[in-house]
């Protein structure tokens, strides 16, 4: 035995033929007189070999497809700066905007909504960019997570075209992206089949949950009642034995119904005419559903009617993000953070927007505002700070993200440092 | 082009992808397996190109320095792999393994050595794994997977031996359980 783990090291230089003299003698009489070995030796020459001559092959479609998505990216590197006064003034301007738009969002009524004043001319002349796919934590092949918030779940792939998630609790937003790929949610009391879908969910112990589509469709099945569709923007409560309360949670950074419930106290200014262009309402394309996984036979379910406007304002908008409309997205995110939502929310959506102006190279607004950001806290404020961070590039970039250790997890910072090239 | 990116030879950020997307998805697929989604790696490296871009001062070649990063995104997504242990060359993939030696049966058992191979890599260290491709694989020489890694050349050696004794441990001890090469009828 202790021979045979002398000799494994020397099996790989054995099938690439660098074995000569008397380690090669010493090899070959032990494959002689050891079958295991000389079958593993055998093997592992073959796979070697096999794969030395695989030559990797990249479809041209597929490459086309993977270059497309980084064309935001390109139209940012190729925003050309401003020069010296020039740069300095629009910066000032832009900056004034900002700060008027801040203010707008205070209680006090706008003598003109953000939505009339945003360069939408500009914007609509100019091709937008296809969306770019976020980076997010992948959870299986095609599925990623959005956002999250003190979530309990995992996952598991039952087949090529099939994933499990058997969630136990907190917030979570997920992008299942790839076309014929299905997605069962396990949830407490209850299943949500999913197919090409933006959806959230919300599990609170003791409490109903929350299941919300933002874009395409999803089927949910319970032990007993019929199958229920859920389109986009709508939202389900399932198992409500106890009525929940809607409005906006004290303690949870990211709440469900927060998007789903008329804000508290706030008043949302009214957009007041000549309004921007309608932006046509999509219509999410019909996704097919497979039948429920359980038989069910009448429907416990309680229907939570979404807050008109906010939730049609973000759904629209992430349409219209897919189709590479980013101008008109960022006028629907203007008005809905006009609309007053609580400040988590709004800095969600705020920082969604950031990342808008990012794509469309406007990068004199996102500086500040990944920079006010920041200081918010939460997942949200960890992830400007680091967007901020990258934004710097090289050696500043790596400073920058120093600074946050403790705040981010060290593998992440670990990991994004090490993209930033710096020669000191 | 402005006049500093003249200066230093610096190309427009769309030539760089279009010259160099087959060479990183190339290589991307080289070290992830056959079978591995690379999208996002692939996005993630020209990201970190196109960023880095108005840094480069010309002193490296561009293609090197494009290799340069495309390895270094790949290890990070590697390392996060290897923790999540989330990807998994598939037993029954292996169409897309055509290494089209005009036989479709040793094609077929050709894929399955490759697969099989990369299943094994799999269980390797990341810093082990990507020493070992590049070495074993691609045919690098010790010295230059030493420059294109940044680590001393004694460490890729310890790391390219280590990782080849893992690999004949991987085939020896999972011989019985391992998936057995076998003729796939075309």
């Amino acid at each position: 035995m202790s021979e045979c783990r002398d000799i494994e090291p020397l099996l790989v230089d054995r099938a690439l033929g660098e074995l000569v003299g008397l380690k090669q003698a010493l090899v070959e009489a032990h494959l002689a007189r050891c079958p295991r070995c000389r079958e593993a030796s055998t093997r592992l020459g073959t796979a070697m070999n096999a794969a030395r001559t695989w030559q990797p092959t990249v479809d041209e479609a597929e490459l086309d497809r993977m270059a497309a998505q980084l064309g935001p990216y390109l139209d940012a590197a190729q925003t050309p700066r401003w020069p010296g006064a020039l740069g300095l003034g629009l910066a000032a301007a832009l900056a004034a905007l900002g700060v008027f738009g801040w203010w707008s969002r205070s209680p006090a009524p706008l003598p003109s909504p953000p939505i009339t004043m945003a360069p939408a001319p500009e914007l609509a002349a100019e091709p937008q960019p296809p969306p770019a796919p976020v980076r997010r934590r992948v959870l299986e092949r095609g599925l990623k997570v959005l956002a999250s918030a003190d979530w309990d779940g995992h996952t598991q792939s039952r087949g090529p075209k099939v994933i499990e998630l058997e969630m136990s609790r907190g917030f979570v937003v997920l992008d299942l992206q790839t076309p014929g790929q299905r997605l069962y949610l396990k949830a407490p009391d209850v299943t949500v089949e999913f197919a090409t879908a933006r959806v959230f969910v919300e599990i609170v112990p003791g409490s109903p949950t929350k299941i919300g589509v933002l874009a395409g469709q999803a089927q949910l099945s319970q032990a007993e009642g019929p199958p229920v569709e859920i389109g986009a923007g709508e939202a389900l409560e399932v198992g409500a034995d106890d009525p929940v309360p809607l409005g906006p949670g004290p303690t949870e950074e990211h709440r469900a119904d927060d998007f789903l419930t008329e804000p508290p106290l706030v008043p949302a200014p009214k957009v007041a005419p000549p309004k921007a262009p309608k932006i046509p309402a999509p219509t999410p394309p019909p996704v097919a559903v497979a039948p429920p996984i359980v038989a069910p036979s009448s429907p416990p379910v309680a229907m939570v009617p979404p807050r008109p406007g906010v939730l049609e304002d973000l759904v629209e908008a992430d349409a219209l993000i897919r189709r590479g409309e980013s101008g008109p997205a960022l006028l629907l995110y203007d008005r809905v953070l006009a609309s007053g939502l609580p400040p988590p929310q709004a800095a969600m959506v705020r920082f969604e927007r950031a990342r808008l102006w990012l794509k469309l190279g406007r990068q004199d607004e996102v500086r500040p505002e990944l920079e006010a950001l920041a200081q918010v806290g939460g997942e949200i404020g960890r992830q400007a700070a680091m967007l901020r961070c990258d934004l710097m590039g090289g050696c500043e970039a790596r400073r920058c993200l120093g600074q946050l250790e403790g705040q981010v997890p060290a593998a992440e910072l670990e990991q994004k440092a090490t993209r930033h090239l710096c020669a000191e | 082009m402005a006049l500093i990116d003249r200066l230093v030879g610096r190309p427009k950020p769309e030539e760089v992808v279009a010259e160099h997307r087959v060479m990183v998805a190339r290589l991307l697929r080289r070290v992830f397996g056959p079978r591995a989604d690379i999208d996002d790696v692939f996005q993630a490296v020209f990201v970190e190109v196109l960023r880095s871009l108005p840094s480069y001062a010309g002193r490296a070649q561009l293609r090197t320095w494009v290799h340069r990063i495309t390895l270094n995104v790949a290890y990070q997504e590697m390392r996060l792999r290897y923790r999540e242990n989330r990807v998994r060359v598939k037993v029954e993939d292996v169409e897309e393994l055509a290494h089209d030696h005009g036989n479709a049966e040793t094609d077929a058992i050709q894929a399955q050595a490759t697969r099989q191979l990369y299943e094994a890599l799999e269980a390797l260290d990341p810093k082990k794994r990507i020493a070992v491709i590049l070495h074993d694989l691609e045919g690098h020489t010790l010295k230059e997977v030493s420059e294109m890694l940044g680590r001393p050349l004694q460490t890729v050696a310890s790391q390219v031996k280590f990782g080849r004794a893992e690999l004949a441990t991987y085939f020896r001890e999972e011989g019985p359980n391992a998936v057995r090469l076998q003729k796939v009828s075309p």
